[in-house]
């Protein structure tokens, strides 16, 4: 992160904060449904506290009971999202990229990428060949 | 029916290239992907033809190359479920026995003494 600097060359705490806030809302970019709820917890905590400053003394508690209650319904949604479909609760940009790739195999079955590296390979079965399968293997001894 | 090699690298990884891909099976009758950003596919359409349907999912710096393959003219090192594909699917495209003797599972016919 770039930090302003005075010409003594210590950043004052306003360019801090400044720069602390902006990342915030640029750098830690919500790419899950998760990060999204999570960052609302902090707007929640910003909101209640800014109306407690605000507010006159005898709406502190009915403010209080709201942010309780704003806190609770976030628990609930992220709880019903894990209960029902937890894929979608962390499912964001990079997962929606890696389902829409090409995935191995063919189109009588597809093979994931992990069961593809544990399968050893063969030549082709059909044509016989001169050499043995392992031997042609440069890791098996066989010439490159 | 034609087998061909359908080889690429794309290169922007801010592109979404699923149309791409989706491009690659939807214009083939078959498909085959056993090795990272290689495709073999049996099609109707020649090398061609069928380039020039990917050409519209890619950016000028991404490489593409589509080669047609001579069925069973192919070795190499692969699982064996990818040989299988490839050598059925060699098999429908220039079959080695006829139909009808497929059909009927008729011996070969006997060797003629000299």
């Amino acid at each position: 992160m770039i930090v302003a600097q005075t010409p003594t060359g210590d950043a004052t705490w306003v360019e801090k904060w400044s720069q602390r806030v902006l990342s915030w809302f640029s750098q830690r970019e919500v790419k899950t449904p998760l990060a999204f709820y999570f960052r609302l917890t902090g707007a929640v905590v910003v909101i209640v506290l800014a109306a407690l400053y605000l507010c006159p003394a005898e709406q502190r508690l009915r403010i209080f009971e709201i942010a309780i209650g704003t806190v609770a319904g976030l628990a609930i949604i992220v709880a019903l999202f894990a209960w029902l479909n937890i894929k979608n609760l962390v499912y964001g940009e990079s997962g929606h990229r890696a389902e829409s790739k090409l995935k191995f195999g063919s189109d009588k079955g597809e093979v994931s990428a992990a069961q593809l590296t544990t399968t050893p390979g063969t030549t082709n079965p059909s044509i016989p060949s001169s050499q043995t399968a392992t031997s042609a293997l440069p890791s098996d001894g066989g010439t490159q | 029916m034609r087998l061909l090699l359908v080889t690429f690298s794309l290169r922007n990884p801010d592109k979404d290239y699923s149309s791409f891909f989706v491009s690659i099976r939807g214009n083939a009758l078959n498909w085959w992907h056993y090795i990272e950003q290689t495709c073999v596919v049996s099609t109707e359409k020649d090398a061609d033809a069928y380039a020039h349907l990917l050409y519209p999912h890619l950016e000028a710096t991404d490489s593409l190359l589509v080669v047609e393959i001579q069925p069973r003219q192919f070795q190499g090192w692969l699982p064996p479920a990818a040989w299988e594909w490839l050598n059925s699917t060699s098999e429908r495209i220039s079959p080695t026995t006829s139909p009808l003797a497929t059909f009927l599972k008729l011996p070969p016919p006997p060797k003629l003494m000299k």
